[in-house]
């Protein structure tokens, strides 16, 4: 396994607006994600946790810091680069799925590797691969809309790890949906994990951090806290 | 790099079919256009003089025509497709002078001498013929039964028979009625009997349909007894054969003195070394007219579809964050956006070829019945079918240009949210787009100015090439204009909807929203404005043409021009020949001009000189109100000069300090003729004055003080409806010959009202689609406010409001666009001043916004559903 970091964060601060209406997103927050590492973050509304996954997979610039990813930094790339950066390196899982409609399961797992060039064929057979891992065995030609809230949630990890890539950024990946389905969802996390990708976790929910190696605990825009995982009912007693 | 497209086009097809109405909606708008234009480039190739057409009309649908000379042996040639022979064989005369060798025409056999299978009919031959109601029919000697006359001269029988034995004839149905030859039902008698003014009858069994033509018209069988002068000319139909063998016929009846021309030579020219006739010179004006329609057409198709494209591409912003954020690159989201247009476009381009060309089929008997003319051909051009299909495929992609630049443009972050963030800086975008408006105004004003002066009327014999340079300047000065003013929207939406603080609560909220959400708003601006600037325009186009006609029409509307017949003619005979036009076309008010001539110079002709040698004008006696037709009423110095006992002209050289010398030619012989100085106004006419009544005028009153005496010329009638060709036709019967410019006048008001009603019809088609478009953004909107407690009625006014925001601003942006280019671009018609279209400029004011009000409010929903309201 490669001892370089998958994720850094140095010093990063992000500022939204200008003037009286600038809003600080965060500040001069730090933070590393080993391989294989799976870190979550904790933290209640607006303390800036979307804008730290959005940061990390080069979404968004940051105002001032250094992110890196497996050692390239992101503020010196173009547009072009860092678009290559999200088909090879970093896979997003988000909230409410964010499956493409009218894309098939198969389609949207390999709708990365066709961005990146890949051959229609090589890429189907590298995102039924994949599926099979997620246990989504037949049903590579389902639209989104007929797959479950779990077995999209799944499509869309399988889309967040196919290929090479070396960092998930997990935006509440369980919000939608019930707890035995975000166990599952978890479960798949910690394997990819496991296999030596790192993740980054946005979680509001004590039980799912629980699946984490570290979790961070953001207010404001900056760590509060960085801790191993309690268990959930510490963390639910307000740790 | 296509693998890249291939994710595009797959994201594009499923997003096209799974938003089933607003790709049909969207398709409709390119599929359209395409049909109309493939339907009358269609109808265009299929009514040209050339080709079938000009075939039909030389040799109906014969083979051939063939052509009996007076020579021993020709030679045949066909320059310009048409048929010349000279003789090839030749004698010496009495004194020694060369010429050809003839023979008895009669003794030729023409079946003889072809191929065995072909078969024969006289071509038509011409007469004429006085008739016993007091007109001279004319007489076309055809076999009118024989398909191969079909279309001949425009002949077809509509009702009855044609014509076979000596004693039959077939007329045109006016003239049948008017001769009492039909019964209560309209059908032809059937002992109808034409009586013609030498004692024969002609048993009438045929009705022609009705044709171009406005005089009495017989059409009888080579047979009939009217024939005396049989002609030498047949139609030929032969059995097939390949060109080389109807070269070897044509050459060996050549031996035979028969002329043969092949339907071969003039439906393909060029495999008979016939030269194609010389092109006619290109009317400049015309064809920069129809690009400039052209060019019109795809913006607004761009704009239109553009629009649309922008609101499907909003929603869809998501989706394309997502693709940003699997790693798509700002061009991967422009390819998905383009590879959009593009498969709409083609598929709107490929279902509007196959309705245009179906429509084509179908408009075909409209144009027949509309003109009056049978089309024989139903081909399918398809490099235009080719082309104009293109053109709607391109319109597509040229459509998705813009929301695919905008949207790729957007952050990913941006995108995911599915928010539109306003730039900074974007706000001051208004100067540039400002700046091209007014580059755009002073380019379509120079074009305007260059443009009066290069098509201006110029002296007759004046035919210098016009330059297409002002017409192509004025394409670019509405181009720019075009492009700044749409670019300038969401600034205009954002200055309008400050009106909105002064609205009650339904109009405040809905102007603020407009503002709010100014670039989504625009786009519905953007489809209303360049619809609302194509009626404008297309109302200046109608009514510039519509005055160009009138201006270069030589009689008033609603009238005759009755030629003399009945010189002299008495007071009797003239009360006579006003009843007769009053029977046929209802009350006439006869306006008479007569011709002055010496008491005992019966010869003579009354003319204006001027002082200077070189110009000259017939002079005319007329009454004052024919005078006042001619002129206008408005000259009242010109018609006081004409009471007084003065000359009135169109002719300025003919007047020097306000007198005109006045000359009766041939009154005495050479160098003794009679003259006078009279009292002369100069005037400017309105319109053409036909060259009957010449360009000077007295009075009755005048001539008779000069001495001089009057016998009656030609006469106008002033009717009180459009006078047609079926009025001309009857008055021939009685040899009343007449002409009226009336009939073009009457086609041309209903392409008129097709044009607006068509552009009425897509006005409103584009504001409630616009409308609907931009309400459905807004909806989770309404559902807000329904959960916070408006009522049904309360959202239903805030749509309307909303509708007639975007109709106020779509109107005075389509005025803003249309009204300069339009008074620049009539320049091109070459009229003294610019007919305004008040009409469609008063229906865009009022009826756009009360259109899109209307719309906003019909599109709101009174129900909200749980979903839309959680939506």
């Amino acid at each position: 396994m490669s001892t370089v970091p998958a994720l850094e964060i140095d010093d990063v601060s992000r500022i939204h607006g200008r003037g009286d209406a600038a809003v600080h997103a965060l500040r001069g927050l730090s933070l590393r994600v080993a391989p294989g590492e799976l870190v979550a973050v904790m933290g209640p509304s607006g303390s800036g946790k979307s804008t730290l996954l959005n940061l990390a997979g080069g979404l968004d610039q940051a105002t001032a810091g250094r992110v890196r990813v497996q050692g390239e930094e992101l503020g010196s790339l173009k547009q072009a680069a860092l678009a290559q950066l999200r088909r090879r390196k970093v896979g997003y899982v988000f909230q409410d799925f964010n499956l493409i409609p009218s894309l098939t399961a198969e389609e949207n797992v390999a709708l990365p590797l066709e961005l990146d060039a890949i051959r229609t064929r090589r890429a189907a057979a590298m995102a039924r691969s994949v599926l099979d891992e997620v246990g989504l065995s037949g049903l590579y030609d389902r639209f989104p809309d007929d797959l479950s809230g779990g077995q999209q949630q799944r499509v869309a990890i399988a889309r967040a790890v196919v290929g090479e890539r070396c960092l998930i950024l997990a935006d509440e990946p369980t919000g939608a949906l019930d707890s035995e389905t975000g166990e599952q969802v978890l479960a798949l996390l910690r394997a990819r994990c496991d296999a030596g990708v790192a993740a980054l976790l946005v979680t509001h929910e004590a039980r799912y951090a629980g699946w984490a190696d570290r979790v961070v605990f953001l207010r404001d825009g900056t760590v509060i806290d960085e801790t191993a995982p309690l268990s959930a009912d510490s963390l639910l007693a307000g740790t | 790099m296509l693998s890249r497209w291939r994710p595009a086009l797959r994201m594009a097809w499923r997003e096209l079919r799974r938003r089933k109405v607003r790709t049909a909606l969207t398709m409709l708008l390119v599929a359209l256009p395409v049909a109309v234009g493939i339907t009358a480039s269609l109808v265009r190739h299929n009514t040209g003089w050339e080709g079938e057409q000009q075939a039909r009309a030389i040799m109906g649908s014969a083979d051939a025509l063939v052509v009996v000379t007076p020579f021993e042996k020709i030679k045949v040639a066909f320059p310009y497709g048409d048929l010349q022979t000279k003789p090839a064989t030749f004698t010496r005369g009495e004194s020694g002078e060369r010429l050809p060798v003839r023979r008895d025409r009669s003794s030729v056999t023409v079946e003889a001498l072809l191929p065995e299978g072909s078969r024969v009919t006289p071509a038509p031959t011409f007469g004429d013929q006085a008739i016993s109601s007091g007109g001279v029919a004319f007489v076309t000697f055809v076999d009118a039964a024989d398909p191969m006359t079909a279309g001949l001269q425009g002949i077809e029988i509509g009702a009855g028979r044609a014509p076979a034995r000596a004693d039959e004839a077939a007329i045109p149905e006016p003239m049948a009625d008017e001769l009492g030859l039909l019964d209560a039902s309209g059908s032809l008698q059937t002992d109808a009997t034409l009586q013609l003014l030498n004692g024969q009858a002609l048993r009438v069994v045929g009705l022609l349909k009705p044709q171009p033509y406005n005089a009495a018209r017989i059409v009888a069988s080579p047979r009939s007894v009217l024939n005396r002068h049989p002609g030498s000319t047949l139609l030929v139909d032969l059995p097939p054969m390949s060109r080389q063998s109807t070269r070897d016929v044509v050459s060996s009846l050549a031996d035979a003195g028969v002329a043969m021309m092949p339907r071969d030579v003039i439906l393909h020219p060029a495999a008979w070394n016939a030269r194609v006739p010389p092109a006619s010179p290109v009317d400049v004006a015309s064809v920069a007219v129809g690009a400039l329609v052209v060019m019109f057409g795809l913006i607004e198709v761009v704009l239109i579809v553009g629009s649309a494209f922008a609101v499907g591409a909003r929603r869809q912003i998501r989706e394309l964050g997502l693709l940003s954020a699997s790693g798509g690159a700002p061009g991967d989201v422009r390819r998905v956006l383009l590879a959009q247009g593009l498969v709409l476009g083609a598929v709107a381009a490929v279902l509007g070829a196959a309705a245009g060309i179906g429509l084509f089929r179908a408009a075909i008997p409209l144009y027949e019945s509309f003109t009056d003319r049978t089309v024989w051909t139903r081909d399918i051009d398809w490099a235009s079918v080719v082309a104009v299909a293109s053109l709607g495929a391109l319109s597509g992609l040229l459509a998705a240009l813009f929301p695919a630049w905008s949207i790729s443009r957007l952050t990913p972050v941006a995108a995911l949210s599915g928010r539109f963030p306003i730039r900074p800086g974007e706000s001051a975008a208004h100067r540039p787009a400002f700046t091209l408006v007014g580059t755009g105004l002073l380019v379509l004003v120079i074009s305007g100015l260059w443009m009066a002066r290069e098509f201006a009327p110029k002296p007759n014999g004046d035919f210098t090439p016009k330059s297409p340079l002002p017409a192509a300047m004025g394409g670019l000065g509405l181009l720019l204009l075009v492009a700044g003013t749409v670019w300038s929207a969401p600034y205009v939406i954002r200055r309008v909807a400050a009106l909105g603080r002064l609205l009650p609560l339904s109009g405040r909220f809905a102007f603020r929203d407009a503002a709010r959400h100014r670039f989504r708003t625009a786009a519905a601006a953007i489809a209303l404005m360049i619809t609302a600037a194509g009626a404008v325009l297309t109302g200046f186009v109608v009514t510039s043409a519509s005055a160009a006609s009138a201006a270069g029409s030589a009689l008033p509307p609603h009238s005759l021009l009755i030629y003399p017949r009945d010189t002299p003619r008495d007071a009797e005979q003239t009360r006579s020949l006003v009843s007769t036009v009053e029977r046929v076309v209802g009350d006439v008010t006869v306006l008479n001009s007569y011709q002055a001539v010496g008491a005992d110079a019966p010869r003579s002709q009354l003319i204006a000189r001027s002082h200077r040698r070189g110009s000259a004008a017939g002079v005319a006696v007329v009454d004052e109100g024919l005078l006042s037709q001619l002129i206008g009423s408005h000259h009242t110095e010109a018609l006081q000069t004409f009471r007084n006992g003065g000359v009135v002209t169109t002719e300025r050289a003919l007047v020097r300090d306000s007198t005109a010398p006045l000359l009766l030619d041939g009154a005495r012989g050479r160098g003794d003729d009679q003259r006078w100085e009279l009292p002369a106004t100069a005037v400017t006419p309105p319109r053409k004055i036909s060259g009957e009544f010449m360009r000077a005028w007295i009075s009755e009153q005048t001539a008779a003080n000069l001495g001089l005496r009057t016998r009656p010329y030609v006469s106008i009638a002033l009717t009180s409806r459009p006078v047609t060709n079926e009025d001309l036709t009857r008055l021939a019967v009685y040899g009343i010959d007449a002409r009226s410019e009336d009939p073009p006048d009457q086609n041309w008001r209903s392409i008129s009202l097709s044009a607006i009603a068509a552009a009425g019809l897509l006005t409103a088609l584009v504001v409630g689609m616009a409308v609907a478009l931009s309400a459905a953004e807004g909806r989770s909107d309404l559902a807000t406010l329904a959960a916070v407690g408006a009522g049904p009625w309360r959202r239903r006014s805030l749509g309307a409001m909303h509708g007639l925001f975007l109709g106020l601003v779509g109107s005075a942006l389509g005025l803003a666009v249309s009204l300069p280019a339009g008074l620049a671009l009539t320049q091109i018609d070459g009229l003294a001043g610019t007919a305004m279209p008040w009409l469609s400029l008063t229906a865009t004011v009022v009826a756009v916004p009360l259109l899109g009000a209307l719309a906003g409010w019909a599109v709101t929903p009174t129900k909200l559903s749980l979903v839309r309201r959680t939506a």
